[in-house]
């Protein structure tokens, strides 16, 4: 079935249609908000509100960009929301904690391995993963969809509507600063 | 890399760690993600009841409800009280304006011949 036509049964509501396309699209979306989140139980959470959004708003899909494009868009806007909705709510802890809140937030594994990564990279990576998490947001949303979703700067520059230039010199000042951090790392650590 | 702190990170061991997440796999959610969405879309639903009500039977909400319906009630009895004040003004005018019609002196003047 075209993805356009799968569109459509979804714009009306269709309960199967919204099945096929959750089951078709749960990795990528789910993939994607797991390197930004760099926790498994956060990005389970961020992947099934993402589709809620999806088929809450999927009469604003207007068809201008590709489908996963869109889905790719949605998929990282949730899961900065929900990076600084995190932040604000560890920042406030301390003060809802006073009221008897218990509704505290669920603390990062401090080393995340993405369960992709190859066994002999494991060690490189978990370094790796820790020290993305300290770059600027744009440049790690654009590091993330290149290395960890696999896609080109045309893409990278679809879904972050933006410039291929732009994702070239986003991802270039990230790896400078990683390669920073890491040089620091290693430092700190001997 | 697990020795690369024992001595000085050359570049290359640097981009040895850039480069580890190349081949990497895609990550899947758990099995039966639909039906943990299902769910989750259901709950959602009694979430939003749930806390519909607990919103409206909370004590300030009744209180500012209150006062609201006070305040609402103290301006129609404002309005309708200015409004008869009018009404009452107006007929007492109309009545002043008659009576004053009806006792008028004759105008002679206007008899006269030319």
């Amino acid at each position: 079935m075209s993805e356009q036509l799968l569109i459509e049964r979804l714009k009306q509501g269709e309960q199967a249609a919204f099945r096929e396309i959750v089951e078709t699209r749960q990795s990528l979306v789910y993939n994607t908000v797991l390197g930004l989140l760099q926790n498994a139980e956060d990005a389970e959470d961020v992947t099934q509100e993402v589709f809620i959004k999806v088929f809450e708003s999927i009469r604003q899909f207007k068809g201008e960009s590709a489908f996963s494009t869109w889905l790719y868009r949605v998929a990282v806007t949730s899961a900065l929301e929900f990076l600084r909705k995190k932040k604000r709510k560890k920042r406030f802890a301390f003060v809802s904690s006073l009221f008897g809140d218990n509704n505290q937030p669920r603390h990062d594994p401090p080393d995340f391995v993405h369960p992709g990564v190859q066994l002999d990279n494991r060690e490189n990576a978990k370094i790796l993963f820790l020290t993305i998490k300290k770059l600027p947001e744009n440049q790690r949303v654009a590091f993330s969809l290149h290395k960890v979703e696999g896609l080109s700067y045309q893409e990278v520059a679809e879904v972050m509507e933006t410039t291929v230039a732009a994702v070239e010199s986003l991802i270039h000042r990230a790896r400078q600063n990683l390669k920073k951090m890491l040089a620091d790392y290693y430092i700190q650590n001997r | 890399m697990g020795n690369m702190a024992k001595h000085n990170i050359s570049d290359a061991d640097l981009d040895k760690v850039l480069n580890s997440l190349d081949e990497l796999k895609k990550a899947e959610p758990a099995p039966f993600f639909f039906t943990r969405l299902q769910a989750r879309i259901a709950g959602k639903e009694d979430t939003f009841l749930q806390k519909l009500v607990f919103f409206v039977t909370r004590p300030a909400f009744a209180m500012c409800t209150g006062i609201f319906i006070l305040l609402l009630n103290g301006y129609f009895l404002m309005n309708t009280m200015k409004e008869r004040e009018i009404q009452q003004e107006e007929s007492t005018q109309m009545l002043a304006v008659e009576y004053s019609s009806l006792n008028a002196p004759f105008d002679e003047s206007n008899d006269e011949a030319p």
